[in-house]
C-alpha cells in the first residue's frame, strides 16, 4: 500500500476518532496498523477502544437507574454490575448492594406475607426458623410482635430490647409488654414516644400506666433516678399534662426526702402572692434547710420562718421553733453582726405586729415580717390597716409609729440608725417628706444620730441641730427621755457634752418628769464642774450655772455640795488674802460670820503663823502686842480654848 | 436540727409504742450516736418539739401542687388493659 494511501486511511480514522464515532475510527486504525504496526496506531486504537467502552458503560447505569425508577430491581441490578465490570468504582459498587438488599428485602416481604395469614404460634415457629438463617430486624420485630399477640411477655420484651424501635406500632407493642411484666416506668417511656395522635383506647391505657406509676412512686417502689426519669417523661408528654402534678408531687418528696433542697426550691412554681393554708410553712421550712446548708439563704430563711410561725396557732410551738431557730442555727453558723440585728429586728417588728393584729382578728391582713411584706408587696396593706387600728383607737400612738415605721418606705433608714449606722441612715432619708411616719422616722434617726455622736464626744452644729429636730418626739416619748437620763448617768462618756446640758436645760420647760428634770440638773453640774476643773470658766460662772441646776432640780444634791464647796473655797480665798494684806478686821470678820470649822480652823493657823513668826522681831515688839492683844479678843470669840490662845494669852501676862 | 424521724426511720404519726421498739433497733443498728437517738426519742415524747419537729421535718405539700386525685383503694397494682390493634399496620 501506498504511503499516501495510508495517509488517507488515518486521516478518515482522526475524523471519525473527533465525531466520537470510535467504531469507525478503531476499524480504520486497524487497517492502517496492518500496513504499518506501529506503538502509536496501538494506542490510538486502545485510547478508542477505551473510549468505547466508557460510552457504553455510561448507556448501562443510564438504564440502570430507569429501571430503579420503575422499581425493576432486578433488571437494575444486572446493568450496574455490567457497568462495574467495565468500570469499578464506590459508589456503583454501594449501589449493587443496596439493590441486592432491596431484592432480598422484596423476597422476604412476599415471604412474611405469606407468613401473615398463617396462625400466631406457627408463625413465631416460622420466623424462629428464618432467624436461624438471617439475623434480619424486620423479622425478630415480627417475632417479638407475636410473642406480645401470644401472652408471651418476658420473651416479648428480651426481644424489642436488641432493637432499635422507631415505628409506632413496635413502641406500642414493647411498652404492652412491659406493661404487663409490671416495668410501668420503661413502659410509660416507651409509649410516650408514639408520635401519633393518640386513639382513645390507647389514651386511656397510657393513663392507667401512668397511674400505676405514680402509685408505685407513692409507695416509695421506685428510686430517686426512676423517679426524675418518671417526672422527666410526664413533662416531656402533653398526654400526661394533666397528671404533672402527681408526678411533680412525687419529685418532691423524693428530693426532700434526699435533702436535694436547691433542687426542690427550682421545681416549685413562682412564689406565689397569696400564702394561702401550707404553703408559707412549705417554703418556711424549705428555707431553713437550705440555710443549714448554704448561708445565703439565710434572709430569706429569717423572713420567711418568723412569718410562717407567727402564724402558727399553738404559742408553745412557736417559742419552740423560735428557739430551735435561733439557737441551733444561728449559733451553728456564726452569723455576722448585721445578721444578727436583722434577726433581732424582723422579730421583734413580727412579734409586735402579731401581738397589735391579734389571730382571734377578723382582717384578712398576714402577719408577717418587714422584709417578707416589702418583697410580696405586702407592706401598703399592713400600714392602712395599722392606721385603720390607730384612727379606731385599737392601738396607741407610739406603738403605731414603732411598728408603721417598719412597713414605710423609710423602713431602710431607719433599720440602718437601729443597727448603729446613723450616718449612713441619716443619708438615706427620704427629704422633703410630709408624711407623719416619714416625719416621725426623721426625728427618730436625728435622736439616733445625736445621741451616737455624744457617746463618741462629738459635739457640733449638726448634732444639736439633730437633738432640736428630735424635740417634739422627746418630748412625747418616755423611752428617748429615759434613753437621756441613762446616757447622763451612765453615759460612759469622757466629758459631758456641753450640748446635751444645754438641751436638757431646754427640754426641762416642757417635760415635767422629776426623773428627767434630776438628770437635767445632773447633767448642768457635771458640765460646770468639769469645765471649772478644766480652767474654762471663773467660779463666779461655776455657781452661776449650779444655780441654775438647782432652779430645775432644787433638791440637786450635787448642785448644793458644790455650791458650798464653792462658796468654801471664796471665803478661804478671802481670808487669806485679807490676812496677807494686814486687813486683820476683814479676817476675823469673816471667820466670825463663817459657820465652816475649816474657816475658823485657817483663822487659827494664820494667828499661830503670825504669832511664830513675829516671836523674835524686837523692833516691832509694841506693835506686836497690839496685834496678839487684838487677836487674842478675836479667837476667845471663837473658841477660847484654842492653844494659840492661852500661847497669847501667856506672852501677854 | 437534727431530724427525729429520720433518725428513728418513723412516720409522722408513729405512736409511742413504735418509737420505742424504734429506738431498740436504732440502737442496735448503731448508725446514729447514742446521744443522738435519745435525744430523738426524748423530742418525739413532748407533744410540743413533736409539733414543731414535724412542722420543720415533714413535707405536705398540700396547697402548693394539687396531684390529680387517684382513687387508690380500688386500684390494682398490675396493668388490666388488653392488647389494641389500633397501631397495626
Amino acid at each position: 500500500m501506498e504511503q499516501i494511501e495510508l495517509n488517507v486511511i488515518l486521516k478518515k480514522a482522526e475524523t471519525y476518532y473527533r465525531r466520537g464515532s470510535f467504531a469507525f475510527a478503531i476499524r480504520e486504525y486497524e487497517t492502517a496498523f496492518s500496513v504499518s504496526p506501529t506503538s502509536e496506531l496501538a494506542d490510538k486504537i486502545a485510547d478508542c477502544k477505551r473510549e468505547l467502552d466508557l460510552r457504553n458503560r455510561k448507556d448501562l447505569i443510564s438504564r440502570g437507574h430507569k429501571h430503579v425508577k420503575k422499581k425493576r430491581y432486578a433488571e437494575a441490578l444486572d446493568y450496574f454490575k455490567k457497568a462495574a465490570v467495565i468500570r469499578e468504582e464506590e459508589w456503583l459498587q454501594k449501589k449493587v448492594m443496596q439493590l441486592q438488599n432491596q431484592i432480598q428485602q422484596l423476597h422476604l416481604h412476599s415471604k412474611l406475607n405469606d407468613i401473615e395469614k398463617k396462625d400466631v404460634k406457627e408463625k413465631i415457629l416460622i420466623y424462629n426458623r428464618l432467624l436461624d438463617t438471617s439475623n434480619d430486624t424486620l423479622i425478630l420485630k415480627k417475632k417479638a410482635a407475636c410473642l406480645v399477640v401470644d401472652g408471651r411477655y418476658s420473651e416479648a420484651v428480651q426481644a424489642f430490647s436488641t432493637l432499635s424501635l422507631t415505628d409506632d406500632q413496635a413502641l406500642y407493642y414493647y411498652g404492652f409488654a412491659l406493661a404487663k411484666s409490671e416495668n410501668f416506668l420503661h413502659a410509660l417511656e416507651h409509649w410516650s414516644k408514639i408520635n401519633r395522635e393518640y386513639p382513645t383506647a390507647f389514651q386511656e391505657q397510657f393513663i392507667e400506666l401512668a397511674l400505676l406509676v405514680v402509685r408505685k412512686m407513692q409507695k416509695a417502689q421506685y428510686t430517686h433516678e426512676e423517679i426524675k426519669n418518671a417526672h422527666t417523661i410526664a413533662k416531656r408528654s402533653d398526654n400526661l399534662k394533666p397528671y404533672l402534678n402527681s408526678f411533680r408531687s412525687c419529685l418532691l418528696a423524693s428530693l426532700w426526702a434526699g435533702e436535694k433542697y436547691e433542687e426542690f426550691l427550682s421545681l416549685l412554681p413562682p412564689t406565689p402572692i397569696k400564702f394561702a393554708g401550707n404553703i408559707l410553712n412549705i417554703y418556711a421550712k424549705l428555707y431553713l434547710q437550705l440555710c443549714i446548708q448554704s448561708p445565703e439563704f439565710i434572709d430569706d430563711a429569717i423572713s420567711f420562718f418568723l412569718t410562717a410561725i407567727y402564724n402558727l396557732k399553738s404559742q408553745d410551738m412557736r417559742y419552740c421553733l423560735l428557739s430551735q431557730f435561733s439557737e441551733s442555727l444561728l449559733c451553728v453558723n456564726k452569723i455576722s453582726t448585721d445578721t444578727n440585728f436583722y434577726w433581732e429586728a424582723e422579730k421583734r417588728t413580727i412579734e409586735k405586729l402579731r401581738n397589735l393584729i391579734p389571730q382571734t382578728n377578723n382582717s384578712d391582713i398576714l402577719v408577717c415580717t418587714p422584709a417578707f411584706a416589702s418583697r410580696f408587696q405586702l407592706s401598703e396593706q399592713i400600714s392602712r390597716q395599722l392606721q385603720k387600728m390607730r384612727a379606731s383607737g385599737e392601738i396607741d400612738e407610739a406603738s403605731y409609729f414603732q411598728t408603721a415605721v417598719y412597713y414605710s418606705p423609710t423602713a431602710t433608714a431607719f433599720i440602718l440608725s437601729e443597727a448603729g449606722k446613723v450616718d449612713e441612715a441619716l443619708a438615706q432619708l427620704v427629704k422633703n417628706a410630709t408624711d407623719e411616719i416619714s416625719i416621725w422616722c426623721r426625728r427618730k434617726i436625728c435622736f439616733r444620730y445625736a445621741m451616737k455622736k455624744l457617746q463618741h464626744g462629738i459635739e457640733n452644729g449638726k448634732v444639736a441641730k439633730c437633738l432640736n429636730q428630735a424635740i417634739p418626739l422627746v418630748e412625747k416619748d418616755k423611752d428617748l427621755q429615759k434613753e437621756l437620763i441613762d446616757f447622763v448617768y451612765i453615759g460612759n462618756v469622757r466629758k459631758m457634752p456641753g450640748t446635751l446640758s444645754n438641751y436638757l436645760e431646754k427640754m426641762c420647760s416642757t417635760i415635767k418628769n422629776t426623773a428627767f428634770e434630776q438628770a437635767a440638773a445632773t447633767c448642768i453640774c457635771i458640765h460646770a464642774i468639769e469645765l471649772y476643773n478644766a480652767g474654762s470658766i471663773s467660779l463666779k460662772i461655776l455657781n452661776n450655772m449650779l444655780k441654775k441646776a438647782l432652779m430645775i432640780d432644787p433638791n440637786c444634791k450635787l448642785a448644793h455640795d458644790t455650791l458650798t464647796e464653792g462658796q468654801n473655797d471664796c471665803q478661804f480665798h478671802e481670808l487669806e488674802k485679807a490676812f496677807c494684806r494686814g486687813n486683820f478686821e476683814k479676817a476675823s470678820a469673816i471667820a466670825r460670820k463663817t459657820d465652816q470649822d475649816d474657816i475658823r480652823q485657817l483663822y487659827f493657823e494664820l494667828v499661830e503663823e503670825f504669832y511664830d513668826e513675829t516671836n523674835y522681831d524686837r523692833l516691832f515688839e509694841v506693835r506686836r502686842k497690839e496685834l496678839l492683844r487684838y487677836f487674842l479678843q478675836q479667837c476667845c470669840q471663837l473658841d477660847d480654848h484654842h492653844p494659840i490662845v492661852l500661847k497669847i494669852q501667856n506672852e501677854l501676862n | 436540727m437534727n431530724n427525729p424521724f429520720k433518725i428513728l426511720n418513723v412516720a409522722p404519726e408513729t405512736s409511742k409504742e413504735k418509737i420505742i421498739r424504734q429506738v431498740a433497733i436504732a440502737m442496735r443498728e448503731k448508725q446514729y450516736d447514742l446521744k443522738l437517738i435519745a435525744e430523738a426519742q426524748k423530742e418525739l415524747f413532748d407533744p410540743v418539739r413533736r409539733q414543731a419537729a414535724e412542722f420543720i421535718h415533714v413535707l405536705e405539700l398540700d396547697g402548693l401542687i394539687e396531684p390529680q386525685r387517684d382513687n387508690m383503694e380500688n386500684k390494682t397494682d398490675s396493668f388490666e388493659g388488653e392488647l389494641l390493634r389500633c397501631f397495626d399496620e
